[in-house]
């Protein structure tokens, strides 16, 4: 049977991590993905498709690309969507991306996003906080990243069936979740995200460009930030609960 | 032939991507229309306010002009022509329709880190004590 999204790739090595940017919670894991990418520069080396996905094609510095792409540097794989994935497709695309994890053979799957705090505007430094597959890697990353771990309450959207998912087949998932605001680009919290790039996959990446930034990202991220936030709408609404409920 | 269950979600699915799209265009249009700049913002409907919460980067405290009747909130001010995301609209604009009459006398605003969080008292409304027979 044809799969809903396929991934078309030529990513060979094998033990690498693999980090994930999705739109979501503050847009926190895209932008700290999308900001990587760009700093980071690592090599383009395939996409996920679907005939699903609508009929956008992102433009940038004038190439064309794909919604959902692949790169892989010396450290790591990344993959950065463009777009929210679809709230009924998730089950598929979790289940499509874990089977690539395992066929790939990577190490470990990391998710970057953010958790909704209401009170983000006292916030200056939001916290980072850790929930693995197992408690005990949680417990470890925590130590190590200067994070807490994640004890109580629900994760919903794509990164919650990736764990599930992960859970079931025995592939380490840790997702990194940011304090974000709910409806509103935040590279504040993808910032947080980003200075635990060096103890996560041995990358610097310098977040004072980010910072400085802000304001004109906050202002670009408008539609995707819409699009995000009706489609968190939709999920939750599936589930009975608020986008991220702690 | 009658629709599958999987035809019958993809065929919601699709109606609200539409519904979505549609949105974004108006959104689009108004912004092109009016020089102005939508803003995100956010309304949470608790027992006795509303707290509305606005995105408003590059905007001065100084210049927000923030207005209130009886149900509606609307905030206007410039946005720092730098932003080179400004460049479709150097100045925000939003009008909030409450579902509710609000108490224009009781509103209290702040603007922290680019967001305009904007409290707003609902009004008292007396009702009559209804004796069951």
């Amino acid at each position: 049977m044809k799969r809903v999204f396929e991934f078309v790739d030529n990513v060979t090595s094998t033990g690498k991590p693999l980090l994930l940017g999705f739109p979501d919670t503050g847009l926190a894991g895209s932008i700290a993905v999308s900001y990587m990418v760009e700093q980071l520069r690592p090599e383009e080396k395939g996409y996920v498709d679907s005939a699903e996905l609508p009929p956008i094609v992102p433009v940038r510095r004038g190439y064309p690309k794909e919604l959902i792409r692949i790169y892989e540097s010396s450290n790591f794989l990344t993959i950065l969507s463009e777009l929210p994935i679809p709230p009924m497709l998730i089950r598929d695309f979790s289940e499509a991306l874990v089977d690539w994890v395992v066929d790939k053979k990577l190490g470990w799957v990391g998710c970057l996003t953010g958790v909704a705090e209401p009170r983000r505007l006292e916030i200056d430094t939001p916290k980072v906080f850790i929930l693995s597959s197992e408690l005990k890697r949680a417990e470890e990353l925590a130590k190590f990243l200067d994070a807490e771990v994640f004890q109580e309450g629900f994760i919903t959207g794509v990164h919650a069936e990736i764990l599930r998912q992960g859970l079931r087949r025995d592939v380490e998932v840790n997702i990194l979740l940011a304090q974000a605001h709910l409806n509103y680009p935040d590279p504040g919290a993808a910032a947080q995200l980003l200075t635990r790039l060096p103890k996560l996959v041995n990358e610097h990446v310098d977040v004072k460009p980010l910072l400085e930034s802000e304001e004109n990202i906050r202002i670009q991220l408008r539609d995707l930030m819409r699009r995000t936030a009706e489609a968190m709408v939709q999920k939750s609404r599936e589930m009975e609960l608020p986008p991220v409920y702690r | 032939m009658s629709e599958s269950p999987w035809e019958w979600l993809r065929r919601i699915q699709r109606r609200m991507e539409d519904e979505m799209e549609r949105t974004m265009r108006m959104i689009k249009e108004a912004e092109m229309r009016t020089g102005c700049l939508m803003p995100l913002h956010h309304v949470m409907d608790t027992e006795d306010q509303y707290v509305i919460t606005i995105d408003m980067p590059g905007a001065d405290k100084e210049k927000i002009d923030l207005y209130a009747d009886e149900n509606r909130i609307i905030v206007e001010a410039p946005c720092r022509q730098d932003i080179p995301s400004a460049r479709y609209g150097n100045r925000y604009r939003l009008m909030i329709e409450l579902p509710t009459a609000i108490d224009t006398s009781n509103i209290k605003a702040r603007y922290i880190q680019g967001v305009l969080e904007i409290r707003v008292s609902k009004k008292k409304t007396r009702g009559t004590k209804i004796k069951i027979e």
